[in-house]
């Protein structure tokens, strides 16, 4: 029926907007991702930077530590205050701001670990001499064993980035580490600042969501309204306010008119009752929207009259359409309650439509033709000249 | 395997909860426990401050007599009937102490734990399971 054809049009335009949203979402999503990798990306080599930067500077520390004690570095700090206190500044000298704790760390024969000297020149927070260090951790064990540098990352901490074990070796072997945990106040500017940007394209991606969301309910609604006032309630056919409305605007060049009337159809009521004549217009319409196409339109003009808007066909064509709509009807008795009722039908076509015409003149011929159909005896066809 | 050991307390705090006193008590409650033989363990507090962290400790009973506790938390100025082993958090304390038998202190953002292996001695207590590599012997 026109539902069948309205739902289509109806989906196509759906179809339509959920692939725009999709789209939207689509390039939303794929900015917001590749800007998180790329900041990922950033970030991670920022802090390779950093970490290599800092590996350099701890390799020159322990090179002049080992130097200046002369390959006994446990033994002439452990004994030499001055020596400590003089290292401790050393220390001091290449802490920079993104370092929270800088501080050299050795292992006893218990395998538990202690300071040997800190940076940090606070009472409160210092670190004494032989104080134990806890590492948390294996990579401090690591670092001794492999006598190479190691690096965790503190990725839950809200103190600490990474810290770095750097090991101090004398004669082939570790007898001390350089800790530091650098702080990631530096990053974390730099992340603050970015965030701005991913939270934008996160916010876009929402609000595209959301609008496209709120855009496809309201077509819904808007859709179903706009379908509801076009239709007639019994026939579910096109109604007069579709034709001016809309179908008006929307002429071909060249179109065709089918001015349909059922025969006799006052009888129908007079004998039967209106159920039984409403029964007969639904049918009516049923069987002629089934062979209609899907760009022509079925509209009840009146009150059992109904107007065929068809593109396309030639004077010839139209009379075997009509013919075709006419046998129809006529072909199968309807059926109302224990009754059969023989319903013909009339009509008129104007297959010379125009947009250069007025509509009302087209029309007019058309019902003109269908005069002659009713004059020439009902149940036949006659084309406007 | 005691960096470990450290490593997932600090991580199983972590999930535990974010307060520092929770995790204070989950490491006072492994010291504690680690150390005594049997199951009720009594602590006397002196340090008010320490209530809290008391309170987050489900096995550890809280007295009001030093005489009668196990083991005395932050020990300071006590009398002589309540010389029983103390957990210190300071280290010069527990350096200096003679009734120390452990401290705990945070340094660098990190938990700190050691026991004496010379005090534990002497009031024949020993620590088991995955704290005993905390023992040194050389306080």
């Amino acid at each position: 029926m026109s539902h069948q054809k309205t739902n289509a049009s109806v989906s196509k335009k759906l179809i339509q907007l959920i692939i725009l949203v999709l789209i939207v979402f689509s390039v939303a999503f794929v900015s917001y991702t590749e800007y998180n990798n790329t900041l990922k990306e950033t970030t991670e080599k920022l802090n390779e930077r950093i970490i290599k930067f800092h590996f350099e500077t701890f390799k020159e520390l322990s090179k002049i530590y080992v130097k200046d004690t002369h390959k006994h570095f446990i033994e002439e700090v452990k004994k030499n205050r001055a020596l400590r206190s003089n290292f401790e500044d050393m220390l001091r000298l290449i802490k920079i701001s993104t370092i929270q704790n800088l501080f050299v760390i050795s292992r006893d024969s218990d395998q538990n670990y202690y300071f040997l000297l800190d940076s940090d020149t606070d009472p409160q927070t210092r670190a004494t001499f032989l104080e134990p260090f806890n590492p948390l951790g294996n990579f401090w064990d690591r670092c001794y064993a492999s006598q190479e540098p190691q690096v965790f990352h503190h990725k839950n901490s809200k103190d600490l980035w990474i810290t770095i074990a750097y090991p101090i070796v004398e004669n082939g072997h570790t007898v001390a580490l350089i800790g530091a945990d650098v702080s990631h106040n530096l990053d974390v500017n730099i992340q603050t600042k970015l965030q701005n940007f991913s939270d934008f394209f996160l916010w876009i991606l929402v609000l595209s969501v959301l609008w496209f969301i709120a855009l496809y309910v309201a077509t819904l609604y808007f859709k179903r309204k706009m379908y509801e006032g076009y239709i007639d309630p019994l026939t579910t056919a096109y109604n007069r306010t579709y034709l001016y409305e809309i179908l008006m605007k929307k002429l071909a060049r060249e179109y065709q008119l089918f001015m349909i009337d059922i025969d006799f159809f006052k009888k129908v009521n007079d004998t039967y009752g209106h159920d039984a004549g409403d029964v007969v217009l639904r049918e009516v319409a049923q069987r002629l929207d089934k062979l209609i196409r899907d760009e022509d339109s079925l509209i009840r003009y009146g009150g059992e009259e109904f107007l065929i808007y068809t593109t396309q066909l030639n004077s010839q064509q139209c009379f075997e359409f009509a013919e075709r709509l006419r046998e129809n009807i006529k072909a199968e008795p309807i059926r109302y309650k224990n009754i059969e009722c023989s319903v013909t039908i009339s009509i008129g076509c104007n297959p010379y439509g125009s947009k250069n015409e007025v509509f009302a003149d087209v029309l007019k011929k058309a019902d003109e033709a269908l005069y002659m159909a009713k004059v020439f005896g009902r149940d036949c066809v006659k084309v406007a000249k | 395997m005691k960096t470990i050991t450290l490593f997932l307390l600090l991580v199983l705090s972590n999930n535990l909860t974010a307060s520092d006193k929770h995790w204070e008590a989950l490491i006072l409650e492994k010291m504690l426990t680690s150390m005594a033989a049997k199951k009720e363990i009594k602590i006397y507090v002196q340090d008010k401050g320490l209530d809290q962290v008391c309170t987050e400790m489900n096995s550890i009973s809280k007295i009001n007599y030093c005489d009668q506790a196990d083991f005395i938390l932050a020990g300071k100025g006590l009398s002589e009937s309540c010389k029983k082993p103390e957990i210190v958090f300071n280290y010069d304390t527990f350096k200096n102490d003679p009734y120390a038998v452990g401290v705990f202190f945070w340094q660098k953002g990190r938990p700190t734990i050691r026991f004496s292996s010379k005090r534990l001695q002497k009031f024949g207590l020993q620590v088991g399971g995955e704290l005993a590599k905390f023992v040194s012997s050389k306080n």
